[in-house]
């Protein structure tokens, strides 16, 4: 079949499905949230309010808030762990290092198909670099290398050119790949915090230096991360290039 | 008189000596310091007085030397070994066909003898030997041949093979040392070589001719004639083909008194898929290849066809059938998901990292309340091809699977009919997975894709539990290779798959359709009185189709992980899915083998056919006992053809077999129906279908034009001459020149008295001359 054949007559995807729930909260797209020996709370509403935007702008049924989960394998959020196939590393300042079985329980969430996501405030922060330290001692062999614009995450709904957060200092993600998927994606431009609200609605943390246009890009962002974790590289069947070619073209 | 008693002919000088050589040896090098000493002994002699005594001495060493060898004289009755001439003549059935006349068959006879007569008037001793051959070699006899050439015994052999006449130790060659000498060859033949062989020898019949070490000369029998025929000699293509790949078959179209450009056409299973032209000319060979991509996996039957042209000599050898068995390389599966989930995600894992499995999918990303907060421009989404999918592409797919899907917001209506047929009628998968937009959320309920439903829906939506439970192994689950889990699935003894996570939520249906197998079910909600079925399957149609009726299967991958198992259930649980849903043949339980030696040319007409039925139990092993049905159909056949059936029951080893001689030609698909049990407790285990080939006409006939082209090969190999049938005279052969001892004597010279009398006397006298002269 030609192409322009396939494509023509189809009806578009904006007469869409009407929203649904699942059958079951195990059935519902959650979240983890990775709870460590560091500040690994400073961001405590951001993934609600990610899931509740997901659950708004997409078809993803949501869970109504990210689960706590932990490396440890004798406490309820270590047995929560696996249940989260995608899950949030984020924290401020020092990394205390994992113990060795909780790196090799982390690794064998990453090699049986989970994701990790590290959101650091910044690159200097030390919480980067031992997050960098962790990833080396967990996935020895492995590269982060940077994602660039043309990667999957950047269009797996939105079409994106590049990472935001709060801040915009680096336009790139970072990844690990496993089993041909980048089942770890680091950014250095606090997205969390662009997204972390108080109990009041208000936005704790100012996005720079584009204020609320920001913060729109670092939800995307953050939504396309979530739609990578549930459609994987979804966006680079063939039949979705042209389009998408198309419509970065304009 | 025999030849023992013939008188000597020929003579020849033997030592009879028993000595060991190195005493001979010793002796000479002993003589020879004698006459050394000699030599030394008369220095200053005159030199008639010295070369006197040196004669006398060398004579007198050469005696004694003469006498240790026992010289003898070996008498021999003699007689020359004649030549053998093998003279095979073509036996197969084409040498009845009747040329302008004169059957082949008389005017090789008619050469044949014409051969014995030349042979019987030449000098040389040359031993005419008669050969038949078609198949294979044997001997004839001249009273076999005067028969042969008066149509008393007509050339039947099923085949023609030149090669057999020239095989060593096979055919007429003789082998080994001490066989008799072999003068030459001459193959009367019409060259119509059904063996393969083609004016190209193969390196291995060139080696035979060359090794026969005597000319091989060929004798074209009917070349003269006129004969036009166009015939589609030989397909050339593999035995195994994959689906929807490039499948190039190539055709041989051999004209004879043709050169015109003719339309060839390939059908499968009766339907043209392909056309080709092939520009022929008189006398020559040509190719005519055929590419296409085949669709449906099976054994399918081709058949190529040219049309026949006016005056031709044989129709039947312009259509050629084969079969072909085409397999998957890739099951291409078609997976609609409603939206993103956690299951989708692990489901279309489990296909993409299956390099068997070639995956479409199209995920709803967006509903129509969603507020994405952007333009269509800032959204990667594209438009949902219904159309082409469920229309032109349906039929392309191996498997559709439907997972948490609803399809009205598409207008999807007026495709789930051709998803219908596409299950019942092509022989397509389908699989619906569960959630809340899938069986009757998905407002499925009275639509054509509740016809093809393992299970019956309830009408209307709401008839969801999102209860957590372990599911337990039914019955026909415990040995339905959809649930093979491996070890997992030998816990069901613990109550179910507990070794697993729990599942989360179910889709409630009415209850399972007839005929239809739960192998996943409840453990404590109800569909009547029966558990709520989670996993069922059912054959529709051609096709199959299973119904996962929970969302939460993906829960058997990671998290079973994280309790400290393998994790591979859940791909397992899919890979098997795909495998039956596809009717994996691996998977099948009642399995027909048509075993011909050459499968993809099929038989000739009168054989019998070998058809083994193989038959498996629950558990996939032989049991036995199991009443099987084989029904053959011929596909050509005319309206009222009733199909012929065989029943039988399996053995121990769980086989049954057949033979069954088609009574007519063309092709013949088998087909199996294997029930277990008896009577109205009869349960159907299931079927298999072959097909196989039976040729219009035999080869021989197909076949049958004179080829002289054919028959110059092997004589320029052993080089000899291709002459045509009244040019047999002069063939020259080679006279070896053996000759035969059959009778011998030997007398022995040295035991007379002259000869020591002689030799004493030439040492008395050197010793004498020696002594006179004053020599020591």
């Amino acid at each position: 079949m030609r192409r322009r054949d396939f494509l023509l007559g189809t009806v578009p995807l904006a007469l869409a499905a009407t929203g649904a729930r699942a059958i079951g909260p195990r059935s519902e797209v959650g979240v983890g949230r990775l709870k460590h020996g560091g500040a690994w709370d400073q961001r405590p509403e951001a993934l609600r309010r990610l899931l509740w935007e997901a659950g708004k702008r997409t078809s993803i049924s949501v869970a109504r808030d990210a689960a706590v989960v932990s490396l440890d394998d004798d406490t309820p959020e270590g047995k929560e762990l696996f249940w989260q196939p995608l899950v949030f590393l984020s924290g401020e300042g020092e990394l205390p290092p994992f113990t060795a079985r909780q790196r090799a329980r982390l690794e064998r969430h990453l090699r049986y198909g989970g994701m990790l996501v590290i959101d650091a405030p910044s690159a200097a922060d030390p919480f980067t670099a031992g997050a960098k330290r962790e990833l080396a001692a967990m996935l020895p062999g492995t590269t982060l290398r940077a994602l660039d614009g043309e990667h999957v995450i950047f269009k797996s709904f939105y079409l994106l050119d590049g990472a935001v957060g709060r801040s915009r200092d680096d336009a790139h993600l970072y990844g690990v790949d496993v089993a041909g998927r980048a089942a770890v994606v680091l950014s250095t431009n606090d997205l969390l915090g662009a997204l972390e609200r108080d109990r009041f609605g208000t936005w704790r943390f100012d996005c720079e230096p584009d204020g609320e246009a920001q913060r729109e890009l670092a939800f995307r962002l953050a939504v396309n991360l979530l739609m990578y974790a549930t459609c994987l590289d979804y966006k680079e069947d063939q039949v979705h290039i042209p389009f998408i070619m198309k419509k970065k073209r304009r | 008189m025999t030849p023992h008693d013939a008188a000597f002919n020929a003579r020849e000088l033997v030592a009879l000596t028993r000595l060991p050589a190195w005493v001979i040896a010793v002796v000479a090098v002993a003589l020879l310091v004698a006459v050394a000493l000699g030599a030394h002994a008369t220095r200053g002699a005159p030199l008639g007085v010295r070369g006197g005594l040196l004669a006398l001495r060398a004579a007198l060493c050469l005696g004694v030397l003469a006498l240790l060898l026992e010289p003898g004289l070996r008498l021999m009755a003699t007689s020359k070994e004649p030549n053998r001439v093998v003279i095979a003549v073509d036996a197969s059935a084409s040498m009845a066909e009747d040329d302008d006349g004169r059957p082949r068959a008389r005017r090789a006879a008619d050469a044949a003898r014409a051969l014995l007569d030349d042979l019987a008037h030449r000098s040389e001793p040359f031993q005419p030997e008669l050969w038949w051959f078609d198949g294979t070699a044997r001997r004839a006899t001249v009273e076999e041949l005067a028969a042969f050439g008066s149509d008393a015994l007509p050339p039947t052999g099923a085949t023609s093979r030149l090669a057999a006449a020239l095989e060593p130790g096979q055919g007429a060659v003789p082998r080994g040392e001490g066989a008799p000498p072999l003068g030459g060859m001459v193959l009367l033949s019409d060259g119509a070589d059904t063996g393969g062989l083609s004016a190209a020898l193969t390196p291995e019949l060139r080696e035979a001719a060359a090794r026969v070490g005597a000319p091989v000369h060929t004798v074209a029998i009917g070349a003269s004639v006129s004969f036009k025929d166009l015939a589609l000699e030989r397909v050339v293509t593999d035995e195994l083909a994959f689906v929807r790949n490039k499948l190039t078959v190539e055709v041989n179209v051999r004209s004879k008194g043709y050169d015109v450009t003719v339309p060839l056409t390939l059908k499968e299973d009766g339907r043209p898929v392909a056309t080709a032209d092939a520009v022929v000319k008189d006398g020559a060979s040509v190719k005519a290849t055929f590419t296409f991509e085949p669709q449906r996996a099976g054994k399918r039957v081709y058949t190529v066809t040219t049309p026949v042209l006016a005056d031709e000599r044989i129709a039947e050898n312009n259509r050629v059938d084969f079969t072909l068995k085409l397999i998957r390389d890739r099951i291409r599966v078609l997976l609609v998901a409603g939206r993103p989930s956690w299951d989708e995600r692990h489901v279309r894992r489990i296909l993409k990292e299956n390099p068997s499995v070639d995956l479409i999918s199209f995920f709803i990303l967006r509903s129509t309340t969603d507020l994405t907060n952007a333009g269509n421009r800032e959204l990667s989404l594209i438009p949902f091809p219904t159309r082409e999918l469920f229309t032109e592409e349906l039929d392309t797919f191996d498997v559709v699977i439907f997972q948490d899907f609803n399809y009205r917001p598409y207008q999807m209506a007026p495709y789930l009919e051709n998803v219908k047929q596409f299950v019942e009628g092509a022989g397509g998968g389908f699989m619906m997975i569960g959630g809340e937009l899938s069986f009757s959320e998905g407002d499925y309920e009275g639509t054509p894709i509740a016809d093809v439903l393992p299970v019956r829906l309830l009408p209307g939506t709401g008839h969801t539990s999102t209860e957590t439970f372990a599911p337990l192994l039914t019955d026909a689950g415990r040995s339905h290779p959809v649930t093979d889990l491996g070890e997992l699935s030998v816990e069901v003894g613990a109550g179910g798959l507990s070794a697993l996570p729990p599942l989360e939520g179910l889709n409630l249906v009415a209850g399972v359709r007839e005929g239809a197998d739960v192998l996943l079910a409840h453990p404590f909600l109800n569909v009547g009185s029966e558990p709520a079925p989670v996993v069922a399957v059912a054959e529709i149609g051609k096709g199959r189709s299973m119904a996962v009726l929970t969302d939460s299967t993906w829960v058997w991958g990671l998290p079973h992980v994280g309790a400290g198992g393998r994790g591979d259930a859940h791909r397992r649980f899919f890979a098997n899915a795909l495998r039956w849903l596809i009717r994996d043949p691996e998977l099948s339980r009642t399995r027909i083998v048509v075993d011909l030696p050459d499968a993809t040319r099929g038989v000739e007409p009168g054989s019998a056919v070998p058809l083994e039925v193989r038959t498996f139990n629950s558990r996939y092993q032989p049991e036995g006992g199991d009443k099987v049905t084989i029904t053959l159909t011929p596909l050509d056949a005319t309206d009222g053809t009733t199909p012929t059936v065989l029943e039988g029951t399996t053995a121990e080893d769980g086989a049954w077999r057949a033979t069954f001689t088609p009574p007519f030609a063309g092709v013949w698909r088998a087909r199996v129906d294997a029930k277990a049990g008896s009577g109205d407790d009869a349960k159907a285990i299931g079927s298999d279908e072959d097909a196989f080939v039976v040729r219009a006409t035999a080869a021989e006939k197909l076949f049958s034009e004179p080829r002289p082209d054919v028959l110059a090969a092997p004589a320029a190999a052993g080089a000899g001459r291709a002459v045509d049938a009244d040019d047999v005279h002069g063939l020259p052969f080679v006279d070896h020149k053996i000759e035969r001892v059959h009778r011998q004597r030997t007398e022995p010279l040295w035991d007379r008295a002259w000869v020591i009398a002689a030799l004493t006397a030439l040492a008395g006298a050197e010793w004498w001359w020696r002594r006179r002269r004053g020599f020591a």
